[in-house]
C-alpha cells in the first residue's frame, strides 16, 4: 500500500470578512501520497494557494486537520513544520548572498558548519549553479532566482515541498525547460512535491496525480491521462484541454447500452457503465481531437452531422476550426496538418463531422 | 549613467549632449544648493579664519586665533605654555553622548511604531501619519517651553504625583540631563518614524513568511530578516536624529540649564546680542561639520565596500 505523506482531512477555511464572510474552502478532503508529483489546479481564486499556505501553516484553518506522515500538523507555526516553501516572485533574501540564502533553513535547523557547507554545496550543484555561489539574488536572471529559492526550499529536506505557482513569471521557453527540470528533481530527491497552477499544461506535463479545484471544492483527482480523458463534470471537461460539450436526452437501451439524442435529434449509441437518471438534464463530451471532418461526399449517411466550416486557425500542428451544425449546435474540432483534408477545408465550407464514440463521455452536472 | 551609454562613439556624443540636457535641468537646483547651503558655508569657513570685532561682527585680518582658543588653553593672560583646553572638548563630548542617546531612545521606540503604522491596514495608515506630523503644527519653541513647564518643580508631573503621595518632595527633571534627553527625542522622534516607516511600507513581508518557512522564528525573522532589509531606512532616520541632536540648541537651552551646555548653545551664544565672537562661532560650526562629514564618509564608505562585495 502506497504510503500517504498528507492527509487533508474536511478542511474548511472561511475568511471573516466584516460584512460578508468568504469560504475560500468547503470541507476539502484528500490524500497526497508519499514521494508523489502533486498538483492543485484550478483557476485563480479556487482555494489552490489557500489550501497551500494551510499546509504550510501561512493560514489557520477554520475546521478540519491536516496530517503529514500521520502526524496532526494544524496547529504547528509555520517554523515549526518540516515542509518548506518555494514561492511565486521566489522570496530570495536580498541582503543574503546566493549561497546564504540556500544555507538558510540549514543554519536554523541547527547544523554544524560543515555540515551546511556540504549541504549547501550539494544544492548548488544540482541546480547547476555552483559558480554563482557568492552573487547576491538581484544579480542573477529571473530563472536563476528561480532556481536558487528551489535550491533554498530543498536544502533542509523537507519532508513535502510547496511549490506556489513557482513557474508564472518566467517566459514560455524557460518554463518549458523548468517543467522537466523539476520533475527530473522531483524523481531524483523522491521528496514529495505539492504545485499549485493555474496552467492546465503544467499539469498535464509534470504531474502524478492532479486535483482540479474550484469555487473552493475539489471536483476532481486522478492521473492526467484520467482526468483529460475522462472528465467528470463540466468544469473539469472545460477547464483542462478543449471540449465539445453537448446538451443531449438519454433512452436506456437493454444490455447497459442506451441511445442519447442530440438537440438536433441525431442519435449516438452509447455503452454506459452506470445508471443514468434520464429525467435529469444530461450532456456529453468529445475533445475535438475526436472529432474527424470531411468533405461531404455525394451520399452522406443519414445519421451524419452535417455541418458549415465557420472559420479556421492555423496552429502548426493542427488547424483548428468551428463548424456549425444549427442554432442549437456548434463544434471544434482539431485536424493534423499532416492529412490531405486540410488543405481542402474553406470557411463556409458544408463537411461532415464523425465522431469517435468510444471518446465520448457523459458528464454528470 | 554615461558608462551604461557610450558603448560606441555615435553613442558617447549622443550622451554627452543628453548630459548637457540634464545639466541645464538641474540648474535650478545648484542655484538654490550654492545660495542656500554652498555660499553660508563659505562664508562661516572664511569668517572662522577672521579678527574678532567686540561689538559682534568680524575685522578682516587673517588669524588662528579661534582655533587656538579652542583646543589650547594659554592661561588667563594668554602669556602661558599652552595646554589642552578641555571645556569645549567636553561640551563636544557631552554633546555627542546626549545625541548618541537620542537616537538610541528614537529608534528603540520609533522602529516599533513605524512598524505598527506600516503594518497596518492601508486606510489607517494615513491617518497614523498624519498623527504623526501633528506636533508641527506648534512651534518648537512652544513645544519646548510647554515641556519646560511640564516637567518644572512645580509643574502638573510633580503637582500630581505630590498629590498622590508618591513622593514628599518634588522629582528634580528641569535642567538635568534628562531634561535635555527628553527635549531631543521629543523634538526628533517623527525624524526616526517617518524614514522607517516608509522603508517597512516597500518591504516585501513574503520574506518574513520565507524566513518562517525556513524554521525562523520571530524575533529570530525581526533580525535576520526584517532589519537588514530595512536597514537603509534605519539608517537614514538615525541620521536624522543625530545630527540636529548634536547641533540643537532650544532643548539644552530652556531644559537643560547651564550645566548641560551643549554645541549648539554654543555656537548660538557666539551669534547672539553684543558678547558674540563671530570667528570663535565660526570655527566651532566649522570643527563640527569636519566631524559631522567624517563619520558620513566612514560610513558611505563601509556601505559601497559591503554592496560591492561578491562581485
Amino acid at each position: 500500500m502506497t504510503k500517504i505523506a498528507l492527509h487533508i482531512d474536511h478542511i474548511v477555511k472561511v475568511y471573516p470578512h466584516r460584512h460578508h464572510p468568504v469560504t475560500a474552502l468547503k470541507e476539502v478532503s484528500f490524500d497526497i501520497h508519499d514521494n508523489e508529483f502533486f498538483t492543485l489546479l484550478g483557476p485563480s481564486g479556487c482555494g489552490k494557494t489557500t489550501l497551500l499556505r494551510i499546509i504550510a501553516g501561512f493560514e489557520e484553518i477554520t475546521a478540519g486537520q491536516v496530517r503529514l506522515y500521520g502526524d496532526d500538523i494544524s496547529t504547528l507555526a509555520p517554523h515549526q513544520r518540516p515542509v518548506n516553501t518555494v514561492f511565486q516572485q521566489y522570496a530570495l533574501f536580498p541582503h543574503l548572498t546566493v549561497a546564504d540564502n540556500v544555507a538558510f533553513g540549514l543554519k536554523r535547523l541547527g547544523q554544524s558548519a560543515d555540515e551546511v557547507k556540504a549541504r549547501t554545496a550539494a544544492m548548488l550543484d544540482l541546480i547547476q549553479m555552483t559558480e554563482y555561489g557568492q552573487r547576491k539574488p538581484h544579480e542573477l536572471s529571473g530563472g536563476q532566482q528561480q532556481r536558487v529559492a528551489l535550491a533554498r526550499a530543498l536544502a533542509p529536506a523537507p519532508k513535502v515541498l510547496l511549490l506556489d505557482e513557482p513557474l508564472s513569471a518566467l517566459d514560455l521557453k524557460l518554463r518549458q525547460a523548468m517543467r522537466e527540470e523539476l520533475k527530473a528533481i522531483q524523481k531524483q530527491t523522491g521528496i514529495t512535491f505539492v504545485f499549485v497552477t493555474h496552467d492546465q499544461e503544467e499539469a498535464l506535463a509534470m504531474s502524478d496525480r492532479i486535483a482540479v479545484m474550484s469555487n473552493g471544492e475539489v471536483q476532481q483527482i486522478g492521473s492526467p491521462q484520467d482526468i483529460y480523458n475522462n472528465p467528470r463534470n463540466h468544469f473539469v471537461a472545460n477547464f483542462i484541454g478543449e471540449a465539445n460539450i453537448l446538451d443531449v436526452t438519454a433512452e436506456p437501451m437493454r444490455g447497459g447500452k442506451c441511445r442519447v439524442k442530440l438537440a438536433n435529434g441525431t442519435a449516438i449509441p452509447l455503452e454506459i457503465d452506470h445508471a443514468i437518471d434520464a429525467a435529469k438534464p444530461l450532456s456529453i463530451m468529445i475533445r475535438p481531437e475526436h472529432l474527424s471532418i470531411k468533405p461531404v461526399g455525394k451520399k452522406p449517411p443519414k445519421s451524419a452531422l452535417i455541418g458549415t466550416v465557420q472559420d479556421l486557425s492555423y496552429l502548426g500542428t493542427d488547424t483548428q476550426l468551428h463548424v456549425r451544425v444549427d442554432d442549437r449546435i456548434s463544434l471544434l474540432a482539431r485536424v493534423q496538418n499532416d492529412t490531405s483534408v486540410e488543405g481542402a477545408l474553406k470557411p463556409g465550407q458544408s463537411v461532415q463531422i464523425d465522431m469517435n464514440l468510444n471518446a465520448i463521455r457523459m458528464l454528470d452536472h | 549613467m554615461a558608462g551604461l551609454l557610450s558603448s560606441s562613439p555615435a553613442n558617447k556624443a549622443e550622451a554627452s549632449i543628453v548630459e548637457g540636457r540634464v545639466g541645464l535641468l538641474l540648474l535650478p537646483s545648484w542655484v538654490v544648493i550654492g545660495i542656500l547651503l554652498v555660499v553660508p558655508v563659505l562664508i562661516m569657513f572664511v569668517y572662522s579664519f577672521l579678527t574678532q570685532d567686540f561689538r559682534g561682527g568680524v575685522i578682516w585680518t587673517f588669524t588662528l586665533e579661534a582655533y587656538d582658543q579652542f583646543f589650547l588653553d594659554r592661561g588667563l593672560f594668554g602669556d602661558e605654555p599652552p595646554q589642552i583646553e578641555w571645556t569645549y572638548l567636553l561640551i563636544f563630548w557631552r554633546s555627542f553622548i546626549q545625541a548618541l542617546f537620542a537616537m538610541i531612545f528614537c529608534l528603540l521606540i520609533g522602529f516599533p511604531t513605524a512598524y505598527f503604522m506600516a503594518t497596518s491596514p492601508p486606510q489607517s495608515r494615513s491617518m497614523l501619519l498624519f498623527l504623526v506630523t501633528i506636533p508641527y503644527w506648534v512651534n518648537l519653541l512652544i513645544r519646548t517651553v510647554s515641556m519646560k513647564f511640564l516637567i518644572r518643580d512645580t509643574g502638573p508631573i510633580n503637582e500630581w504625583l505630590l498629590a498622590m503621595g508618591m513622593i514628599d518632595e518634588p522629582i528634580r527633571m528641569i535642567n538635568t540631563a534628562f531634561a535635555v534627553q527628553l527635549g531631543l527625542f521629543y523634538s526628533y522622534l517623527p525624524f526616526m518614524v517617518l524614514p522607517i516607516y516608509a522603508s517597512i511600507e516597500r518591504y516585501n513581508f513574503v520574506l518574513s513568511e520565507a524566513a518562517a518557512d525556513l524554521y525562523t522564528g520571530r524575533w529570530s525573522t525581526l533580525f535576520r530578516v526584517v532589519i537588514p532589509s530595512v536597514k537603509p531606512g534605519i539608517i537614514a532616520g538615525c541620521i536624522l536624529v543625530f545630527i540636529p541632536s548634536l547641533g540643537a540648541f532650544l532643548a539644552p537651552d530652556l531644559l537643560g540649564g547651564a550645566k548641560n551646555f551643549m554645541i549648539g548653545s554654543l555656537v548660538e551664544e557666539q551669534f547672539k546680542g553684543q558678547a558674540g565672537d563671530w570667528p570663535f562661532g565660526a570655527a566651532v560650526s566649522m570643527i563640527l561639520l569636519t566631524i559631522i562629514m567624517g563619520i558620513l564618509l566612514v560610513y558611505a564608505r563601509n556601505q559601497t565596500q559591503s554592496t560591492s562585495r561578491g562581485h
